[in-house]
């Protein structure tokens, strides 16, 4: 019995040993895997650095006015003029049947007739 | 086995029993049993404390670990990112790789020569080729290159070849802000602009004491300028010096409800990448490192400290027939109209002598007081560290301050003018600048009241009234659909003691939109010329129009709503 008892106390401990052994190993594996991950993570970050600068590079205000200015006859970018910003509350309701254009094209904003002169506040003084 | 173990300490400690016994007593088996437990304990204790420690340790996070591979020049080169108010990047720590050898480690210099050639067709293949032969233990091939590079010349495999990552600041707006975010020195510390004052502000404590290590530790500095209006005040302070062959140029544009700068430029200025020529005098941060006589502008301040004090109505009159003599000093005006000018009146032809005669009225302690409390006579409080003190008049006499009245004979910066014109325009509180983010709450809490509501809805009356007036000095900066206002300055500059004629500083000081001002503008243009033979030079003719261009480029990205469209002017619609 005692004999029996013994062979089984140590099939158990060589069985412990290894499953050790293996968990060990795994836990080896996991921690490269960190690290490689870590170092995956650290490259990325620094090329996301980088990858913003050259985005703010390519972004800045100076350069794109430039690009504008030299494809000025392909782009046919005008900057915006106050008669164009509106709010929604300006904008009469859409009627049912369109109104007919009596020569009127639309899509694009006419040339106004004189630029209209800023408002005095209070009455001009004498 | 059991039996020594049973037998041997109990033989030890019971010496009145006779060896050999085989039945032990009763006393002797409890002190054995007692013993036994006591061993039992404390195997057990001392297993359950390692258990425990497993535990604890496979609980806790390792992170610190990570740190003790670093080189404590990184940690303590590590900046703050410096982002704009959209969150665009001002200025950030790139790493770059720099490319090395360790001649005496590389086995065939003409190869590993070759090969590197191969990537950097612009290194001399003969130097490259001596350096890599000699017997030197390193030697710098290429400082600097990009990570593309990188990978193609690790990729070649070279033994003895390696590379070095260096922290470097970079500026991708180059010229653009270079003013206000500054520049670092060679060890990456600030040394001119926000990078010194977030230096200042803590971050060279952090980095002695050690803190501060990765990047992700850092958050990034948020400023109040916005990269958009700035790039716009800059690019029209660049035409306006190249139109009117002007030596300087310096602009500013003030939050007028929380002191916020939402941009600043001072021509010439310098690209913070390459500071070849940072440190030229003629490179300073004219806005706030610079103290000059501003002529008219100063005007605005006199006409406000007459109606706060209650001396001067809106409707009174003053002589302007005959220039003052006083002394060797004689006050006469630009645009001379030779007679009695209403208050509006002197405002918009500017004149030097009816608002000498309004300072009188004011009197000499009470211009001084109110000076004072414009924050005109002593420094800036401001968070940039480049600031100068205005320089004042020796003796506050009469001529001072009739003089002051008008802008000569004291020297400020322009920044405190614009400072002192938020106050004017935004109902009477003086809050400081600041190029940090801040609320309007915020502000109102740190703002002290200068002067009344109703005298700021007079200035603001009579601001507007100069642009808006055809008579007005301003009126070229007048744009359509927003109501701007503000007052020209066209100060002559001194060289050796005198003033010269033909040498200006003109300035002009707006606000807009008028009637519930968001924004003060402030533009500054040294030393203009007409812009063509015939015409005057005078502030109204050059500073005057810029402004209107800077209004009218940036009003849509500073979010102020244009008027509602004039009657006449047609909304077209497409539906």
């Amino acid at each position: 019995m005692g004999r029996y008892f013994n062979l089984v106390l140590l099939v158990v401990t060589i069985a412990g040993a290894m499953a050790t052994y293996a968990m060990k190993h795994r836990a080896e594996l996991a921690a490269d895997h960190v690290k490689t991950l870590r170092a995956d993570i650290a490259r990325e970050k620094e090329a996301l650095t980088l990858l913003k600068a050259e985005w703010s590079v390519l972004d800045q205000p100076a350069r794109l006015q430039n690009l504008v200015a030299r494809h000025a006859g392909f782009l046919q970018l005008a900057p915006l003029d106050v008669r164009q910003i509106a709010s929604l509350a300006d904008v009469p309701e859409k009627p049912v049947v369109p109104p007919a254009l009596d020569g009127f094209t639309t899509g694009a904003v006419p040339p106004p007739p004189a630029p209209p002169k800023p408002p005095v506040a209070g009455a001009p003084i004498r | 086995m059991s039996t020594t173990m049973f037998d041997g300490p109990a033989v030890a400690s019971t010496p009145r029993l006779k060896p050999g016994r085989r039945v032990m007593p009763k006393v002797a088996r409890d002190q054995t049993r007692g013993r036994l437990f006591l061993a039992i304990c404390a195997f057990t204790m001392v297993y359950g404390v390692l258990a425990g420690r497993l535990v604890y340790l496979g609980l806790t996070e390792t992170d610190d670990v990570v740190h003790y591979g670093r080189a404590a020049s990184e940690i303590a080169t590590t900046r703050p990112d410096i982002v704009d108010r959209n969150g665009e990047i001002l200025a950030t720590d790139i790493n770059t790789a720099s490319l090395y050898a360790e001649p005496r480690r590389i086995i065939d210099p003409d190869e590993a020569a070759e090969l590197i050639n191969s990537v950097l067709p612009d290194l001399k293949p003969s130097e490259l080729r001596r350096k890599l032969s000699g017997d030197a233990g390193f030697v710098w091939l290429k400082r600097e290159i990009s990570p593309a590079v990188q990978a193609a010349i690790h990729r070649l495999g070279i033994p003895g070849i390696g590379f070095l990552t260096e922290k470097r600041r970079f500026y991708p707006g180059g010229p653009a802000a270079a003013h206000v975010v500054g520049l670092v020195n060679v060890d990456n510390q600030g040394i001119a602009g926000i990078e010194r004052a977030v230096d200042q502000r803590g971050l060279s404590d952090l980095h002695g004491a050690g803190f501060a290590m990765g990047r992700s530790d850092l958050e990034p500095v948020e400023l109040s300028l916005d990269l958009r209006v700035q790039h716009v005040l800059r690019d029209e302070l660049a035409s306006a010096m190249e139109r009117y062959h002007a030596v300087a140029a310096t602009g500013v544009i003030v939050n007028a409800k929380t002191g916020e700068v939402l941009a600043l430029a001072s021509l010439p200025d310098f690209d913070p990448n390459n500071p070849v020529d940072a440190n030229k005098p003629d490179r300073l941060n004219r806005m706030t490192a610079g103290t000059y006589e501003l002529g008219s502008v100063f005007k605005s301040f006199t006409f406000a400290m007459a109606f706060d004090s209650g001396r001067v109505k809106m409707d009174d009159t003053f002589d302007a027939r005959a220039p003052i003599r006083v002394g060797r000093f004689t006050i006469s005006d630009f645009h001379g109209k030779h007679r009695v000018l209403s208050v509006p009146e002197i405002f918009l032809y500017s004149s030097n002598i009816a608002t000498a005669k309004m300072a009188l009225a004011v009197g000499l302690d009470n211009q001084r007081g109110y000076l004072e409390r414009f924050g005109l006579l002593s420094k800036l409080q401001t968070d940039l560290p480049e600031v100068a003190t205005p320089q004042l008049p020796k003796k506050w006499s009469d001529v001072a301050a009739m003089t002051v009245s008008f802008g000569h004979g004291i020297a400020i910066t322009p920044m405190q003018a614009a400072m002192a014109d938020v106050a004017l325009v935004n109902g009477g509180i003086l809050l400081p600048p600041t190029f940090f983010r801040r609320t309007e709450k915020e502000a109102m809490a740190l703002g002290t009241r200068i002067i009344s509501p109703e005298t700021s809805d007079k200035m603001r009356y009579l601001f507007n009234l100069n642009i808006a007036d055809p008579r007005g000095s301003g009126s070229r900066a007048g744009v359509p659909g927003y109501r701007v206002g503000g007052k020209t300055g066209t100060a002559e500059k001194v060289e050796n003691g005198r003033y010269v004629n033909n040498k200006r500083l003109n300035s002009f000081l707006a606000a807009f939109p008028m009637d519930d001002p968001n924004y003060v503008v402030l533009v500054t243009l040294d030393e203009p010329k007409p812009e063509r033979e015939g015409i005057g030079a005078t502030a109204g003719l050059n500073a005057a129009p810029t402004v209107g261009a800077i209004v009218r480029r940036s009003a849509a990205l500073l979010g102020v709503k244009p008027e509602a469209p004039q009657p006449g002017g047609a909304l077209l619609v497409s539906y």
